[in-house]
């Protein structure tokens, strides 16, 4: 898409990925995967314990990660000393799990709904 | 002239400051290989787990496991900032460790009791997904919660010392 943009306007910007969220926007991304992964997981018919201790996980993770976005976006509005590098590496990190977790959860998630159909 | 004596300038103490990105990376792969495995082996893995989980050796593994990579992301950490590994540091880490793992293992308990009252024919299909997902669960945590709670006393410390 920058691509294709950048062909339309004549312009020569070729940002990176790193670039492109380079503010920690996929910290809010991973916020709203761990959510929608944490919906799933209390609509499961798993044991109370696991649906808490799965829960808390993704909640954990995805506080954190929104939290990176949040530090990125306050410190670029205020002007505060910003590592434009560290906050694509923690968001990114961050986002890779709550992405690795999601998607296990839901293979365990179709396993579980499997056998309570036999 | 002479050098200066060592010990009128001992070399700085930097502790090191744990970054959460660095756990969150190491979990992240250690879920999709977990997630791999149980695509590629959907009877034999879980089968082995619930073995293991019989025999009593599944804690114990996890324990050895999770502290094993604590220690490695731990002294990466250290490398890449330069810092020297504290003691107190360490011993917090796999103390958190131990006690997330086994934490887990004492709601396992909770919820294979659970899901063997419901009473159902199939009841002892369903323990044994709930031994794998609390398996998973429990290695994820592990990497992930002590380095959590490490990063928040560290983030305390720091601004006890501000103030």
């Amino acid at each position: 898409m920058t691509r294709t943009w950048a062909h339309q306007h004549r312009s020569k910007v070729r940002p990176t990925l790193g670039q492109l969220f380079q503010r920690g926007e996929l910290g809010l991304a991973g916020l709203v995967l761990a959510i929608s992964a944490m919906w799933d997981l209390q609509n499961s018919q798993y044991a109370p314990q696991t649906l808490a201790v799965g829960s808390v996980i993704l909640a954990l993770s995805g506080i954190m990660a929104g939290a990176v976005w949040i530090e990125g976006y306050c410190r670029h509005s205020t002007g505060a000393e910003i590592h434009p590098k560290r906050v694509w590496r923690d968001s990114r990190n961050l986002a890779f799990l709550i992405l690795s977790i999601a998607g296990v959860a839901e293979i365990l998630l179709d396993r579980f709904t499997k056998v309570m159909r036999l | 002239m002479s050098a200066p004596a060592p010990a009128l300038f001992p070399a700085q103490y930097h502790p090191v400051k744990i970054r959460l990105s660095d756990p969150a990376a190491a979990a992240a792969w250690v879920s999709l290989v977990f997630g791999m495995v149980l695509v590629f082996l959907p009877v034999s893995f879980p089968h082995m787990i619930v073995e293991n989980w019989q025999n009593g050796r599944l804690i114990p593994a996890m324990i050895f496991l999770t502290a094993l990579l604590n220690g490695v992301i731990y002294l990466r950490a250290a490398h890449l900032r330069s810092a020297k590994p504290g003691l107190l540091t360490s011993a917090w880490l796999g103390a958190l460790t131990v006690g997330t793992v086994v934490g887990f293992s004492v709601l396992l308990d909770a919820a294979i009791l659970h899901e063997q009252s419901k009473l159902i024919p199939n009841s002892q299909a369903l323990v044994n997904e709930e031994i794998l997902a609390h398996t998973y669960w429990g290695l994820i945590s592990g990497i992930f919660l002590p380095y959590l709670v490490i990063r928040f006393t560290q983030t305390l410390n720091f601004q006890t010392k501000v103030d």
